[in-house]
């Protein structure tokens, strides 16, 4: 998941890129608004965490004009705490919002909820044949298995897991699994790829000759709990 | 102080006018209309006295018909006998006219009654008094009436009674009519006036209506000056601009605050995030010690802000004026550039000074913070390596000192908020380089605290020059005690006591 952080304090964006990396997640940085304004339209995000009081062009304006071409999920960062703003805020585009200073975990919650709502998937553990994905916890089990993923692995089978029966380019898969900041090898996603066939079984992820790949829409196991 | 009542005390001068104006005009009306009644009744007796009296004469002249005088017939033929024997009658002709409201009778000069006619005689004519021939007539009152005496012939007096009943019966309902319209008078006057001095005030009750709706929710309600009559428009006019201050100061008020929480959060949110994200996973020393680093940065940071926003709070609260005294500037700026020489050679930034020998009243710490913070704003918005000029000079009584940059100048758009609190013209760059958003707003209170004023200037790409004024102390040469405490408590600027309107 690439989440792009629209912060002035530099801190703050450092801490929550920190957070966010050990997550799983992959972050750009923007310290102005018309940077960010400029990452958010250049690349497909799955999230954007925005301040509003920002040098160059502000959160408001940036919210407004994204939303004019994109419907990218965007967590406001505040720290005016009126009901006045809150409701504007949400009116004008923000998906959620978040008052200074927050709790790091909550802010984690509500990123990963946002995505989910993105995908359409509310439920946070994802399951089809014998996959159990947690979202939450970041865990997968095979059956009754749980199957240890390094993050970038858990990363793909996650993000293809969320667009469950639609084929996924690489091109896309590259966006929202590296940062601008990241070096990446063209073949890194095969090797990602096969990894995963091999833990939980070949099916699990097909591949679509020169369009990309695809985790089937396999009717979903019925009430299976997590545990 | 509700028993002052205006309304009230309208009612009562025009209710007391209203009575001394009605009784005034009833009074004389009724005198006047007795009066005027008393001359008609008097004439008539006059004009009937005389008639008698020349007939009386004229039978007289008659009296050589003789007739047979007896006593007892005296009342009926009127007939007049005196007490000589001689004796006369009236002819009948001159009675006819005479109307039957009178009576009269004739008297000798003993007071022995000759004759008398009338319908209704008065019981008693009171005590007689004869009348010489050629004397002075007389008029007198007795009870319901009005008698005219007069002298005739033979030592004789002619009595004449007038019943002026019927006069006194109209002046006393005149009477009852005028006490009863004017009391109506009295009390219709008073509805009116009563009405209308509800309906004149009816302005100011609006008035403060409306000013008794402003809250602290709310302080947007004017008074809308179309309706206002004349008389009312300046005190509306002035509680308008009373309710501006208010609002505005209530804004700024609400402002500052919401400034000062959102410039809170900011540095808190800082360390919080950076302990919440190092304390999810085991460290190394080397991450701990970064993470303290930042938490460290924003805390000293929040402490700047906390110190700017009391001292604010301690300059709105109270004014200087306790620790004033004539202090010298050059002085005071002298202390403050040692204290930042070492910074300005750090960044490169060559100070140069230009100190005239000036003396100003105030307070000597606050007024080096003026100096401190142009200085520091200097330094942080220089180029480097850069230039900062100090000037102090005298002008037109005032003592004048200039601080001017070499940065990169602040744009048009941002000067006039530059002494805003917590306005920053690069929120981005104010953070690398420090501050808190409230060191020029500081230095605004503390100058205008002291009587002076505060300009900028600035050209983008060549710098700013801060210009600061104060008023030169007068007792310049002579050091030490001085009424200048008194003095300029007695000269409040208008400044002074706008420690509202700097919020």
């Amino acid at each position: 998941m690439r989440v792009l952080i629209v912060e002035d304090e530099v801190d703050l964006a450092r801490g929550i890129e920190r957070a966010l990396r050990e997550e799983g997640f992959v972050c750009d940085l923007a310290f102005d608004g018309d940077e960010g304004l400029y990452k958010a339209k250049a690349w497909e995000y799955d999230a954007i965490l925005l301040d509003l009081l920002l040098p160059g062009c502000d959160g408001r304006t940036l919210l407004r004009k994204l939303r004019a071409e994109k419907p990218t999920p965007v967590l406001v960062l505040t720290a005016i705490d009126g009901t006045e703003d809150k409701v504007e805020l949400l009116d004008s585009g923000a998906d959620d919002y978040l008052v200074k200073p927050f709790e790091l975990a909550e802010l984690l919650a509500r990123l990963k909820a946002l995505i989910r709502r993105a995908a359409h998937a509310p439920n946070p553990i994802l399951e089809w044949g014998e996959i159990q994905l947690d979202t939450a916890a970041r865990t997968v089990k095979k059956g009754d298995q749980p199957i240890p993923l390094p993050p970038k692995e858990y990363a793909l089978l996650e993000f293809l897991a969320l667009r469950r029966g639609s084929v996924v380019s690489r091109t896309t898969i590259y966006e929202h699994l590296y940062s601008e900041d990241d070096e990446t090898l063209s073949n890194v996603l095969d090797v990602y790829v096969a990894n995963l066939r091999r833990k939980l079984g070949r099916p699990v992820i097909e591949t679509r000759r020169g369009e990309g790949y695809q985790i089937g829409a396999l009717p979903a196991k019925s009430e299976q709990s997590p545990e | 102080m509700s028993a002052h009542s205006i309304r009230r005390g309208l009612l009562l001068w025009f209710g007391t006018l209203l009575v001394v104006v009605v009784v005034t005009f009833g009074t004389l009306l009724a005198w006047r209309t007795k009066h005027a009644l008393d001359t008609q009744v008097d004439s008539t007796l006059s004009h009937q006295g005389s008639a008698l009296v020349a007939a009386l004469q004229y039978e007289d002249e008659e009296e050589d018909d003789e007739e047979e005088p007896e006593e007892d017939d005296d009342d009926d033929d009127h007939g007049v006998k005196f007490a000589d024997g001689w004796e006369f009658d009236f002819a009948a002709g001159y009675l006819e006219g005479v109307a039957e409201r009178m009576a009269f009778e004739v008297r000798d000069a003993e007071g022995t009654l000759l004759s008398a006619w009338g319908e209704q005689p008065p019981r008693e004519w009171g005590s007689f008094l004869a009348i010489e021939e050629d004397g002075e007539p007389r008029f007198r009152d007795h009870g319901e009436f009005r008698i005219f005496e007069i002298g005739a012939d033979h030592g004789s007096t002619i009595r004449i009674a007038f019943s002026v009943a019927e006069e006194h019966a109209a002046i006393a309902s005149l009477q009852w009519g005028v006490a009863l319209g004017g009391a109506a008078l009295v009390l219709l006057g008073l509805f009116g006036g009563a009405v209308i001095s509800g309906r004149s005030l009816r302005p100011i009750t609006k008035m403060s209506a409306i000013a008794g709706k402003l809250s602290g929710e709310d302080l947007s309600g004017r008074i809308d000056l179309s309706e206002v009559p004349v008389e009312l428009a300046d005190l509306a006019a002035t509680l308008n601009r009373a309710f501006e201050r208010l609002e505005a100061a209530f804004d700024r008020q609400a402002r500052f605050t919401a400034d000062a929480s959102h410039e809170l959060r900011t540095p808190l949110a800082v360390i919080r995030t950076q302990i919440e994200a190092t304390l999810r996973h085991d460290r190394k020393a080397d991450d701990y010690r970064e993470t303290l680093e930042r938490c460290l940065e924003a805390t000293i940071r929040m402490t700047g802000i906390v110190e700017g926003m009391m001292t604010l709070a301690h300059l709105d609260a109270d004014r200087p004026r306790g620790r004033e005294r004539s202090v010298l500037l050059e002085e005071v700026v002298r202390e403050c550039v040692d204290q930042v020489e070492v910074r300005a050679r750090d960044r490169s930034v060559d100070l140069r000074l230009d100190l005239e020998s000036v003396s100003v009243v105030g307070d000597p710490d606050l007024l080096g913070e003026v100096v401190t913070n142009l200085l520091e704003n200097g330094l942080r918005h220089n180029s480097s390596p850069g230039e900062l000029s100090l000037r102090l000079t005298r002008e037109n009584g005032d003592a004048l000192l200039t601080v001017a940059d070499r940065g990169p100048g602040i744009p048009a758009d941002s000067l006039p908020r530059i002494f805003d609190r917590f306005y920053r013209v690069d929120r981005a760059r104010s953070r690398v380089v420090g501050g808190s958003g409230l060191g020029l707003a500081i230095t605004r209170t503390i100058v205008e605290g002291h009587h002076g004023s505060i300009s900028v200037e600035s050209e983008t790409g060549k710098g700013t020059t801060f210009t600061v004024r104060l008023p030169v102390a007068a007792d310049f040469g002579q050091n030490g005690t001085s009424p200048l405490n008194g003095e300029s408590a007695t000269h409040p600027s208008p400044r002074s006591n706008g420690s509202l309107e700097s919020l």
